[in-house]
């Protein structure tokens, strides 16, 4: 998990798609691997079973990788009442795991996710599951239209908060080890070291990577959030066409609400769980005594996007977008966050 | 800009520096290849932003009910006409409040299908006669219009509406597939088996509902917590019910056009099971949901029959 500080490159090799694979498949024995998988169109972060194929395809995938420390329903414990006293149970422990094909922009969402789920008081089942969890990530070789990592502060090449980093080559994988668990992991294979000509050529797939995205740039500071940009009509435009659906918040990689609900079932037994929840939806933000402070989609769209862009940096110092373009191409109704940042600017 | 364009594009404009309507709901060009999007048009200019084309793949009748107490100037293909039928069957909307422009459809591209069949990222998609043109980094693709229409859009038999004003030729239209025409051979298990898989990858977004023109109501009933009818979340047990109590809301009501199924991120088959229903529907009380301005609801019709 934590990132070793050192001057030399970290340690690679070269190795084939075979010898790749073979390594896919020993992990699989050993631990529990979520990779993207391609369902109908959709790439969606699941547990890999015996015969399923990893859809490597063109990152990001549909819905983010977050399922993996969050799921996106858990149980927290089971209660049974049992002769008038209740019993608590625990719900299914983390177990070794870890997580194949995450992007870059992935990577920089986990810091977001940390920032929010591990640091000060730590959620114990966010912690546990990032914990066990090796983190192999991916170079991002060819960008999507819809993809402006750079444009966030972000890197296709970024590696950070990765213990494996994969780089597709065209006919072999470049994979270095930046953590510990990294090299642990990639020590007991007998692969070729890298050689120069292989960093040469990881370098100039970066180069086109980045040439290929929008140029480095982050988005306007809105910490100090100006009165002006609060009562902007740009919130009426843009809700005005919003349907009001979760599609931006459920592929996200920042997104992080989530609702407790006790689940019964029969004879005094049942569960509590916690499911994601949106700032999108009306009953999100609906209080018990039917006041609603956020009570039309523009309160609603207004809240999501200073969400992204002033107030999970307020809280964190992280910037809540990490420009992974999912929403953008995920939204019904096509609205373009990259569209609204561009607004933004000119408030 | 072909001609259907620009005449909308000026009567849009007419409608709203006359003052006759305050919004036209219309399309726009969207910000990415193969997508037009939903435009309130309240301006002469912004009318000048309005399209027509088989990119526009939500259904605009979706935002009548945001807009009481305002003169609506809606572009109506047959699947917004229908909706709009019921919206005004169903007491949601005044006729008098909207006024129809009725465009002749011929059909929604199925964006995914060409998504998911061309490796290359597409730049640049526009529509030529009955050709789409797509553009690669290194390619230029043809592809026979006809065939890559949505599902809802190959079954619609009703493309063409009456409107308060019609634009374009009408238009010889024959359905060519029917949707649920394979679940009826299947065994129960079989179907079961089938709409269990389909709806494992829901994600609970409720886009398929917000994209609906007749889900309208103030509250769903997954949103209520007292009495909580459905667990939330992604267990099999809630989504099932989900999609089972959704698609049942529509027997007799859904006008078939598709746009729950457009609006699914995860590109689930959500027509398969309306349309089953409507089927069943048909068979039982006879063809035409949202087809007659005139006629009532059909729940209303049944009770003052019985």
């Amino acid at each position: 998990m934590s990132a070793t500080v050192s001057h030399e490159p970290p340690p690679a090799w070269a190795v084939t798609y075979e010898q790749w694979q073979a390594f896919v498949d020993l992990l699989c024995e050993e631990r529990t691997v979520y990779a993207p998988q391609a369902q109908n169109g959709a790439t969606v972060y699941r547990a890999l079973a015996p015969a399923d194929k990893v859809a490597w395809g063109q990152p990001p995938s549909t819905v983010s990788p977050r399922n993996v420390f969050l799921p996106q329903t858990e149980t927290l414990f089971r209660y049974r009442s049992v002769a008038g006293s209740m019993r608590i149970e625990p719900g299914e422990a983390a177990k070794p795991a870890v997580l194949l094909g995450a992007a870059p922009c992935d990577l920089r969402a986990i810091a977001v996710l940390d920032a929010v789920y591990a640091a000060g008081q730590p959620d114990p089942y966010y912690v546990a599951r990032r914990q066990q969890t090796v983190i192999i990530a991916r170079a991002c070789v060819s960008p999507r239209p819809t993809c402006f990592c750079t444009a966030m502060g972000g890197d296709p090449f970024g590696s950070a908060r990765s213990d494996l980093f994969v780089t597709d080559l065209g006919d072999r994988y470049l994979i270095e080890a930046l953590t510990r668990a990294g090299r642990a992991l990639a020590g007991r294979q007998r692969w070729p070291v890298v050689c120069t000509a292989e960093r040469t050529a990881a370098s100039r797939l970066a180069a086109a990577a980045r040439a290929a995205l929008p140029p480095p740039d982050v988005p306007p500071n809105l910490c100090q959030l100006p009165k002006t940009l609060v009562d902007s009509p740009l919130w009426h435009t843009v809700a005005e066409r919003c349907l009001g659906c979760a599609v931006c918040a459920y592929v996200c990689p920042t997104c992080h609400c989530f609702d407790i609900v006790d689940e019964p079932g029969c004879q005094g037994c049942g569960k509590r769980v916690r499911n994601w929840d949106s700032c999108q939806f009306a009953v999100y933000s609906l209080e018990a005594s039917g006041h609603n402070p956020r009570p039309s989609s523009r309160e609603r769209v207004r809240n999501r996007v200073l969400d992204k862009l002033a107030y999970v940096e307020q809280k964190t110092g992280l910037l809540g977008c990490v420009g992974c373009g999912r929403c953008v191409r995920a939204c019904p109704v096509n609205i373009d966050l990259r569209e609204i940042i561009a607004e933004v600017r000119h408030v | 800009m072909n001609e259907a364009t620009q005449r909308l594009c000026a009567l849009a404009s007419e409608l709203l520096s006359s003052g006759r309507v305050d919004v036209v709901l219309g399309f726009e060009r969207g910000s990415l290849p193969l997508r037009s999007r939903p435009l309130h048009a309240r301006t002469p200019t912004e009318a000048g932003r309005l399209v027509l084309d088989g990119f526009s793949e939500s259904n605009l009748a979706r935002f009548l009910c945001n807009l009481a107490g305002q003169r609506v100037g809606i572009v109506a293909r047959g699947c917004e006409a229908r909706s709009l039928t019921v919206l005004l069957q169903e007491h949601q909307i005044e006729r008098e409040q909207v006024i129809i422009i009725a465009v002749p459809c011929v059909g929604i591209i199925d964006r995914r299908r060409i998504e998911a069949e061309t490796p290359a990222t597409v730049l640049a998609a526009a529509e030529v006669e009955d050709e789409i043109l797509l553009r690669t980094h290194t390619d230029e693709i043809r592809l026979p219009r006809q065939e890559y229409l949505c599902r809802a859009c190959q079954a619609c038999d009703a493309p063409a509406p009456q409107g308060d004003f019609t634009l374009g030729e009408p238009l010889a239209h024959t359905p060519n597939c029917n949707l649920a025409d394979g679940a009826g051979a299947q065994s129960p298990a079989e179907r079961w088996a089938a709409f269990a898989t389909e709806t494992a990858r829901c994600i609970r977004c409720y886009a398929c509902r917000e994209a609906c023109p007749l889900c309208y109501c103030p509250e769903c009933f997954v949103d209520h917590s007292q009495p909580h009818w459905a667990p939330g979340g992604v267990e099999p047990k809630g989504v099932q019910f989900w999609h089972i109590i959704r698609a049942y809301h529509q027997a007799g009501r859904c006008a078939r056009c598709g746009a729950c199924e457009r609006a699914c991120p995860m590109g689930i088959s959500l027509v398969h099971l309306t349309d089953k229903l409507n089927h069943i529907v048909e068979d039982l009380f006879g063809p035409g949901t949202g087809l007659e301005l005139d006629a009532q609801a059909r729940g209303v019709a049944k009770e003052e029959q019985g």
